[in-house]
């Protein structure tokens, strides 16, 4: 159990599991917009991705994973739950951003089929590899070019789906009349950045050396992390009311 | 366009001011970084002479007089005309005084007494102040003589942030005083633009009623607009932050 991977896991699923919770109990004004109001698709998102990052945790990783008929099918279950939080967040950021362009890309026909297609080669990779135990995250066999696929693989969904995201939300960075929303949406676009930046410099990662892996796997750490951030602070803003209190009457010059 | 280093310097070196930027920084209180960067860059801001001047107790329009893009300033009257001190009133302000000669009982004078006007520069000011002084074309003549794009000044007036070139550029194509652009702007304090102590308050009281309702419904007319751009920045903002919150 390397610790350099357990750690971070367990570091995003406090801050995960903290802010979905946060965002789905709050009965006074948020239980029923959570999960069935305009924002469920983010509630959703974010189980699914808290759900993802509990099955890395070792002490829920190996006990599943030994009741599964393949070695290390829990880490496909984890990715897959990763691949439908960030399709989630792909098309519910896409309307919220009022990008056509990005709801086509993610959530229609061609983000079906990427995501079809993505799904299908992680679970090809998994059964191409040659692992004779089971491994949080595959990380023991990180160096078989199928375990290389299948993380390439992921990155390459996330990249697909933030890419024409990141615009929009960088724009709402400039504009958006409240500052949260300015602080959030730019905590956004930073986050689709970097997972931008980590897709396009995933070469460097496959022929580099092993033991940098863990560096690279921060980068989307604190990617996914600036993106949940940003997120909670739009919460945030709407559990505080901050459009009344910050925005005001427009005719005041305080 | 701020004014060139090297006049800056020569300046500096004619007022016995030494031009290092320590030493400035220690003279004016700008930030020492700040003031060796516009010196290296080759281009002071006016702020930074006015800063200088009101440091080293000089007349602020006689310091940027000394400069190329403000050199004309003397050959004009320095003091405001009533329609550009009045440009400055803020509609609140302009609206108390309404209600003041409505009637003396529900709106007696005495109630503000001690209150003072609302301060300027405040939101749409430098656009009342163009309004004010605009004979026609204004913003086209601006551009042509500053070189800069109609939808940039456009965009300058109503962020209410009008440079000082720009606002040269308008007093120069209105024939107005070019102190009282700079002053306007909040390059300039009005006392050291040749503005009377108590001006706009006196302008008020002398406005004949028919111009204070002309004033104001010009003026509403603006804030309309505003009042409906802000609408849309809220209704935007809790679209957001229903839509992702």
């Amino acid at each position: 159990m390397n610790p350099l991977s357990v750690v971070p896991v367990t570091l995003m699923l406090i801050l995960l599991g903290s802010l979905t919770f946060k965002r789905i109990n709050t009965p006074a004004t948020g239980y029923q917009h959570a999960l069935r109001g305009k924002a469920s698709s983010i509630a959703l998102s974010g189980i699914f991705l808290t759900i993802g990052y509990l099955l890395l945790l070792p002490p829920v990783y190996y006990p599943l994973d030994s009741m599964m008929p393949i070695h290390n099918a829990t880490d496909l279950i984890s990715k897959y739950c990763a691949l439908v939080a960030v399709a989630f967040l792909g098309g519910h950021l896409s309307l919220a951003y009022g990008s056509s362009f990005a709801r086509r890309w993610t959530v229609g026909a061609p983000g079906a089929a990427v995501l079809g297609l993505v799904s299908a080669g992680l679970l090809w990779t998994v059964l191409a590899t040659d692992a004779p135990y089971s491994s949080p995250q595959m990380l023991d066999f990180a160096t078989q070019p199928s375990v290389r696929i299948n993380i390439w693989l992921v990155l390459f969904y996330v990249a697909y789906v933030v890419f024409p995201l990141v615009r929009p939300a960088y724009l709402d960075s400039r504009n958006n009349p409240l500052r949260t929303g300015r602080t959030a949406s730019g905590m956004i676009a930073a986050g689709f950045t970097l997972s931008l930046l980590r897709a396009g410099a995933y070469p460097i990662e496959w022929f580099g050396a092993g033991d940098v892996v863990y560096l690279y796997m921060l980068v989307s750490y604190a990617s996914t992390a600036l993106v949940v951030v940003g997120l909670a602070l739009f919460a945030y803003a709407r559990r505080k009311r901050k459009v009344e209190a910050d925005l005001g009457s427009a005719l005041s010059l305080d | 366009m701020p004014v060139s280093a090297s006049e800056f310097k020569s300046w500096l070196d004619a007022q016995s001011i030494s031009t290092s930027p320590a030493a400035l920084s220690a003279l004016t209180g700008l930030h020492r970084g700040t003031l060796g960067n516009q010196l290296r860059r080759g281009n002071v801001a006016e702020s930074t002479v006015v800063a200088v001047a009101r440091a080293s107790e000089m007349n602020v329009l006689e310091a940027l007089a000394a400069f190329d893009p403000y050199r004309d300033m003397y050959t004009r009257p320095i003091e405001p005309t009533p329609a550009e001190v009045l440009s400055q009133v803020h509609h609140a302000d302009l609206m108390a005084e309404l209600q003041f000669r409505t009637s003396k009982k529900h709106y007696p004078r005495d109630l503000r007494k001690h209150i003072p006007l609302i301060d300027f520069p405040h939101e749409g000011s430098n656009r009342a102040w163009i309004d004010a002084i605009d004979p026609g074309e204004l913003r086209h003549r601006m551009a042509e003589e500053t070189g800069m794009a109609l939808t940039y000044i456009f965009t300058q007036l109503t962020e209410n942030k009008l440079t000082p070139p720009l606002a040269v550029a308008a007093s120069r194509a209105a024939g107005t005083s070019f102190a009282s652009g700079l002053v306007v702007i909040g390059l300039v304090l009005p006392a050291e633009g040749g503005w009377q102590p108590r001006a706009r308050e006196d302008e008020l009281l002398e406005i004949s009623d028919d111009a204070l309702v002309e004033l104001i419904s010009g003026r509403i007319n603006l804030l309309q607009r505003r009042v409906k751009q802000r609408k849309e920045a809220r209704e935007y903002a809790e679209k957001m932050t229903e839509l992702l919150g």
